[in-house]
């Protein structure tokens, strides 16, 4: 095989058994379940994408008001609205048949149980390659919960383990106190990779009405807003895991996925960037190259964690 | 379905609080259905961060084709859009949504409220063009809210309702359209757009009449295009609790809108 030259930058890496032609990921809930986007980017420019959580029952999600803007964000409260297992398998799976970039599959539950029915139901099924567990949704009742406490986090992470034997995921979320303890926790419990993170528990308030302006007062805040708040954990928790950490939060430019890699993520999701700019993650992916090729730069995969912060701390 | 590059070329105070944005689109751009929309971004910043969602007012084909939407500065983005002159770029994503499904019949009625004029404008003129025969029936608060481009709207019939009397008949639009559903030789379908509450009252009229209503609805988008959900509006269709407005709308027949839980 020839050694990747500058010219050519290598942008691959592995997760797991999972191998990625670039770090540049499409994040759950913001691409559907593959097929919306596929008009507005070219999918085979993209490591992959993670569809939209799949719970084992279908959820018709929360009552509107879903969404409000904030100051260089997103606050959402959507409450993982999804067709459900089975009908995903059924309708959706198939369409994603010949889908030119890894498909990997976002699956919650409100048990450990739960969560082994969803990855049990997904071995075999094409062209699943590989699951992120939500641990970390901010918008229903116990969505936290697993991601919150590292002895749950390892529980249920091992419980999926000893059945799904493609790449797993673990998302993570930053409300929690100790997320480094549930990063190691989940480590320990075979995950391949952790997701830093899913959204900020965030509120707006509608100061006429002195209602919240979502119908379920709190959401999840997203956007550039959250961008040094995600930068900062990515940093903390590569450091506590040796597992690839995926980083999430505020990625809408390849200077954006940069912060994240060089800050120590293996690889990077965008998610409310593509609702801005739809073009967005295939546009990360030309400026990583770009990056790469004036920077002389053969693999990127030796930017991840390439942090100088001075003395060894 | 394409995020193109423009260029306001016209941007223009049209009425108290109601200005007309010409947008020059650069290369190709699929023909838009009335009822349709795009989302518009304007700037390269981040604050506001969304695109903002407007129906289609006018579509002119050429080499340089080119779409008008009518916007009122109601809120921190349209301010801005309304302060900015003429001559910036801006970034089009559309056509989205699904359009009016005019009936081939004639005797159809198009009912505006505010700024729901402006998909009316549009699927007017493709009416027109088409040879049918139909009335709009264009509402607003007094004579001066009240917008209707006939340069736009081609050569259909129209006729005004005014809050206090100033121009055409005194009431509100639903008033006039209850007149003309009640007139001889009946209706065959009603297209509205406008305030929800004007849509709610639309749709019990017309159901109560028997007529085929489809509206135009509007709620708060984030991608517009159908992946975030947070555009639900709640459906009586049993297989399916909620339709999104970006994707399974914005036009959707009356009847499959939950009306009790739609909020405002």
């Amino acid at each position: 095989m020839k050694p990747p030259t500058p010219d050519k930058p290598d942008l691959s890496l592995a997760i797991g058994g999972l191998k990625l032609r670039n770090p540049v990921l499409l994040a759950s809930g913001t691409c559907g379940y593959g097929t919306e986007l596929a008009p507005l980017l070219r999918m085979e420019r993209l490591g992959g994408i993670v569809t939209k959580t799949i719970t084992p029952k279908p959820r018709p999600g929360n009552p509107q008001p879903r969404i409000a803007e904030t100051p260089s964000g997103l606050l959402n409260s959507i409450g993982l609205e999804n067709v459900g297992l089975e009908r995903f398998i059924k309708e959706q799976a198939p369409k994603l048949r010949d889908f030119p970039a890894a498909v990997i599959v976002s699956v919650g539950a409100e048990s450990v149980e739960g969560f082994v029915r969803l990855a049990d139901g997904l071995v075999g099924v094409t062209p699943v390659a590989g699951l992120e567990l939500n641990i970390s949704c901010p918008n229903v009742e116990r969505g936290m919960a697993f991601g919150s406490d590292a002895s749950m986090a390892e529980e249920v992470v091992g419980a999926c383990r000893e059945v799904w034997r493609g790449a797993l995921i673990v998302k993570l979320t930053p409300n929690a106190c100790d997320m480094a303890s549930v990063a190691k926790a989940c480590e320990r419990a075979g995950a391949d990779a952790v997701t830093v993170s899913n959204t900020y528990l965030g509120m707006k308030v509608d100061v006429v009405r002195r209602r919240p302006a979502l119908a379920r007062p709190c959401g999840g805040l997203s956007g550039p807003a959250i961008r040094p708040l995600a930068v900062a954990r990515v940093w903390e928790i590569s450091r506590a895991v040796r597992i690839p950490v995926i980083g999430s939060g505020g990625v809408c430019t390849a200077g954006d996925a940069l912060e994240h890699i060089i800050a120590g993520a293996g690889a990077v999701q965008v998610g409310t960037g593509s609702f801005v700019t739809p073009s967005a993650a295939e546009k990360v992916v030309e400026g990583l190259e770009e990056y790469c090729l004036r920077h002389g730069i053969a693999e990127l995969r030796t930017l991840v964690g390439s942090l100088d912060i001075g003395e060894d701390s | 379905m394409r995020d193109c590059r423009a260029v306001a070329v016209g941007n223009v105070k049209v009425r108290e609080n109601l200005w007309f944005l010409t947008l020059d689109l650069e290369g190709d751009f699929e023909v838009p259905q009335p009822g349709q929309f795009v989302q518009l971004r304007m700037g390269a910043g981040t604050d506001p961060l969304l695109r903002r969602p407007f129906s289609i007012a006018s579509f002119s084909e050429g080499r340089e084709s080119s779409l008008n939407i009518l916007y009122a500065p109601a809120g921190r983005w349209t301010r801005l859009l309304a302060s900015s002159g003429e001559g910036f770029e801006m970034d089009v994503l559309g056509p989205l949504g699904k359009p009016f499904s005019p009936a081939e019949e004639d005797r159809s009625l198009l009912v505006a409220g505010g700024r729901g004029v402006a998909p009316l404008l549009y699927l007017s003129r493709r009416m027109a063009d088409a040879g049918r025969r139909f009335i709009s029936l264009v509402g607003a608060r007094t004579e001066d809210d009240v917008y209707w481009n006939e340069e736009l709207a081609g050569s259909g019939e129209v006729k005004f309702a005014t809050e206090d009397g100033s121009l055409g008949s005194k009431g509100m639009v639903t008033d006039l359209l209850e007149k003309e559903i009640a007139g001889v030789g009946g209706r065959s379908a009603v297209y509205a757009c406008g305030p929800m509450g004007m849509l709610r009252a639309v749709s019990k009229i017309c159901s109560r009449a028997g007529i085929e209503c489809q509206v135009s609805v509007e709620t708060v988008f984030a991608c517009g295009f159908g992946v975030c959900r947070g555009c639900v509006v709640p459906s009586t269709i049993a297989s399916s609790p909620n339709l999104m407005a970006c994707s399974d709308g914005p036009v959707l027949n009356a009847k499959d809108i939950d009306w009790e839980r739609f909020s405002e």
